[in-house]
C-alpha cells in the first residue's frame, strides 16, 4: 500500500503542473492581449502608454511565455503565490491565507455532514428495498441532484426572513473567534451544499448496498447467526463503501462549484468569491494563483479517497 | 447491441413503452413541452421579454402579467418562456459537443495506446482536475461573455470525463474476440473501430449524456447567477435569478421563484430520464 500512495503522490505533483500550465496558456494564449483586458475596452481604444508599459512590466509581458510561466511558478515556491493584486496591490499569500481556511471548513463540513446523512439514509434505502421509505430515500436523492443550490438558497433566505424574521450575519468569524456567529453564517450553505453532495452519495449507498446484500456471503453471515446490524455494517457496508468513494471523489467538482456561489450568495469571503471577483476584475495574477488552488485542492480530496480505498479493500493493491 | 432492437420497440410502440417506464415517459413529455415552449417562444409570450414598461415595474403575479414584472415592467413569464431557450440550447449543444469530441478522444487514446496514450492520459488528469464551473468560468471570461463562449467553456469542461469513459469502454471491448476476427478476417483499422469499437463503446456514454446535461444546464445557469455568463439583456434564468436576489428578494419575490422554479424543472426532467435510460441500458444498476 505504501507503494501505491507513493504512486499516488509521484502523480500528483506532475498533474498540478499540467493544470497550472493549462491555466496560464487561457489566461494567455488565447487571443486577446491582456493588456487590453487589464485595462478594459477592446483593442479599438488607445490606453495611456504609460499605463501599458506599467501592465506588461508588471505582468512581465515582454519575456517569453516560458520565462513568465517560470517567474510564476518560482513565486508560488517560495511562497509569494503570484505576487500582488492588480487591484489593491495586497499580496496575494496573504489573501490566500485569509481566504482559503473559509473554502476549507464549507467543504469540510460539507462533506461530514453529507457521509453523515447518505450513508444511514442509503442503508435504510436499500434495506426497504421497494416500500415507502425507499420512496423517501429516492426522493431525497433525485431532489438534491435537480434543485439548483443557489435557487435553494435564496428560497431558504426568503422564507427564514418571512416567517421568524432571520437572516445569518454578514460579518464572517472564524470558529475560533466568535464560535456562535461562525454557526449562523455556515449553517444554511453547509446544510444547502450537503444535500447536493449526499444525493449522489446516498444513491451509490443504496445501490451498493442492494448489490452486496444479494451476495452469497451475506447469506453466510446471516446462517450463523450474526445479529443483522453485524451484517449490515461489518459486512456489506464496508463492501458497498468503495463505490461510494469513488462518486465522492468524482462530486469534489461539483461541490466545489457550489461552494463558489454559496459564498457569492452568503457573503463567505472564500477563495471562491475571490475568483470571481478577481475574474471581474481581471485581476490576473490572483486568478491564476486561484484556479490553481481549486485544483490542489481537488486533487488532495482524490489522494486522500484512494488511500481510503486501499484502505477498505485490502484486495487492491495497484501493483501496475 | 441489443438495447438497440429494444429501443426500436420503443419508438415503434410508444404506448406500451410508456406503461413499462412511466416516470421517464412523463418526464419525456415534459422535456418535449419545454422544448416546444422554447422554439414557439415568440407565439406564447404575451408580451415582448425585452420591453421596458416603467408604468408597470414591479407588479405581483396577476391575471395579465401570470408571473408578475420586474423592475423594468418587463413581463415575467415571457422572459421565462424565452429563458428556456438559453438553457435548453446550452445543455443540448454542449452535451452533443462534448459527447462526440470526448469519445473520439477517448477512443484515439485507447487505440494509440503507449506513450500517446500515456501523454493524453496525464493531460486529462489534468483537465478532470478542474471544478466544471471553474474551467467554464475562466474560458468564458476569456472569451467575453456569449452564448457561444459559454457553450464552449462548458463542452471543455466536461470533455475529459467523457473521454475517460470512452477510453475505458474502448479498452475492453478491444480485447473482445469479435475484434480479434474483425482483426484476423483482415478489416482495417478505420473500419473496426467505425464497425466494432464505437458502437459498443457508446453505452456508457449515453448512460451519462443525462448526467452532463443537468450539469451543464446547472452551470450555465451558475455563470449567469455570477454574472459571468448569457450578457444582458438576453433572459437567462440564471441571470433573472441574480437580478431578482439582488434587493427585490423580499418585495418581489416573484422574481426570484418563477425562473427557479422552471430551471428546477428542467434538471428534474433530465435527471429523471436519465434515470429512465438507466434502468434501460444497465439493469444491474438500479
Amino acid at each position: 500500500m505504501l507503494r501505491y500512495i507513493g504512486l499516488r503522490l509521484a502523480l500528483f505533483v506532475p498533474t498540478l503542473l499540467i493544470a497550472s500550465i493549462v491555466i496560464f496558456a487561457i489566461l494567455r494564449v488565447l487571443p486577446g492581449d491582456v493588456v487590453d483586458v487589464v485595462l478594459g475596452g477592446s483593442g479599438e481604444v488607445a490606453h495611456d502608454p504609460l499605463q501599458v508599459e506599467r501592465v506588461r512590466e508588471e505582468l512581465g509581458l515582454d519575456e517569453p511565455l516560458i520565462a513568465q510561466y517560470g517567474s510564476w511558478l518560482w513565486s508560488v515556491a517560495t511562497g509569494e503565490f503570484g505576487g500582488r493584486s492588480f487591484v489593491n496591490r495586497t499580496p496575494i499569500s496573504s489573501l490566500v491565507a485569509r481566504q482559503l481556511p473559509v473554502t476549507m471548513q464549507l467543504a469540510v463540513y460539507t462533506m461530514l455532514l453529507a457521509a453523515a446523512i447518505a450513508i444511514p439514509v442509503g442503508i435504510a434505502g436499500a434495506v426497504r428495498q421497494g416500500r415507502w421509505a425507499d420512496f423517501l430515500v429516492r426522493v431525497f436523492a433525485i431532489g438534491g441532484q435537480a434543485v439548483p443550490s443557489f435557487f435553494l438558497a435564496l428560497l431558504a433566505l426568503l422564507a427564514l426572513v418571512l416567517l421568524i424574521g432571520w437572516s445569518p450575519p454578514v460579518i464572517y468569524d472564524h470558529v475560533w473567534q466568535d464560535p456562535m456567529r461562525h454557526v449562523q453564517l455556515m449553517v444554511l450553505p453547509v446544510v444547502i451544499l450537503a444535500w447536493g453532495y449526499a444525493a449522489y452519495l446516498t444513491r451509490m449507498t443504496r445501490a451498493g448496498m442492494l448489490d452486496v446484500l444479494g451476495q452469497d456471503f451475506i447469506r453466510t453471515a446471516r446462517s450463523k447467526g450474526l445479529a443483522e446490524r453485524i451484517v449490515l455494517v461489518r459486512h456489506a457496508l464496508r463492501n458497498a463503501l468503495i463505490p461510494v468513494l469513488s462518486v465522492a471523489g468524482i462530486q469534489v467538482g461539483a461541490l466545489l462549484g457550489g461552494a463558489v456561489v454559496m459564498e457569492t450568495i452568503f457573503g463567505l469571503p472564500g477563495i471562491g468569491r475571490g475568483i470571481v471577483d478577481a475574474v471581474s476584475d481581471r485581476d490576473y495574477p490572483v486568478v491564476q494563483t486561484y484556479a490553481t488552488l481549486f485544483v490542489f485542492i481537488m486533487l488532495t480530496v482524490n489522494l486522500v479517497i484512494d488511500v481510503l480505498y486501499a484502505v477498505l479493500d485490502p484486495r487492491i493493491t495497484y501493483r501496475d | 447491441m441489443p438495447y438497440l432492437i429494444r429501443a426500436s420497440r420503443i419508438a415503434t410502440r410508444p404506448a406500451r413503452a410508456a406503461r413499462r417506464y412511466p416516470v421517464g415517459a412523463a418526464a419525456l413529455t415534459a422535456l418535449l413541452a419545454m422544448g416546444l415552449a422554447a422554439i414557439f417562444a415568440e407565439q406564447l409570450a404575451p408580451f415582448d421579454p425585452l420591453a421596458h414598461d416603467e408604468a408597470n415595474a414591479l407588479l405581483a403575479p396577476s391575471a395579465e402579467h401570470l408571473f408578475g414584472t420586474d423592475r423594468f415592467g418587463r413581463d415575467v413569464f415571457s422572459r421565462v418562456l424565452y429563458g428556456a431557450r438559453i438553457s435548453l440550447m446550452v445543455g443540448l449543444v454542449s452535451v452533443l459537443a462534448g459527447t462526440v469530441i470526448g469519445t473520439t478522444i477517448g477512443i484515439i487514446s485507447a487505440y494509440a495506446s503507449g506513450v500517446a496514450d500515456l501523454v493524453i492520459q496525464r493531460f486529462i488528469d489534468a483537465l478532470m482536475a478542474f471544478p466544471h464551473l471553474l474551467m467554464a468560468l475562466l474560458l468564458v471570461v476569456v472569451l467575453e461573455p456569449s452564448p457561444v463562449s459559454v457553450i464552449i467553456g462548458i463542452t471543455v469542461a466536461f470533455v475529459p470525463q467523457v473521454a475517460r469513459i470512452a477510453r475505458a469502454q474502448a479498452l475492453s471491448v478491444k480485447a473482445e474476440s469479435y475484434v480479434m476476427a474483425a482483426k484476423s478476417l483482415g478489416g482495417s483499422p478505420t473500419r473496426i473501430v467505425a464497425r466494432h469499437v464505437l458502437p459498443n463503446s457508446i453505452t456508457p456514454v449515453v448512460i451519462h449524456a443525462t448526467g452532463f446535461m443537468e450539469g451543464a444546464v446547472l452551470t450555465e445557469a451558475a455563470l449567469s447567477f455570477l454574472g459571468l455568463g448569457v450578457p444582458p439583456p438576453d433572459p437567462s434564468w440564471g441571470r433573472m435569478l441574480k437580478e431578482g436576489s439582488e434587493g427585490f428578494l423580499e418585495a418581489a419575490p416573484w422574481l426570484t421563484i418563477f425562473p427557479g422554479l422552471a430551471l428546477t424543472a428542467l434538471v428534474f426532467c433530465v435527471a429523471l430520464i436519465g434515470d429512465g435510460v438507466r434502468d434501460f441500458l444497465d439493469p444491474r444498476q438500479r
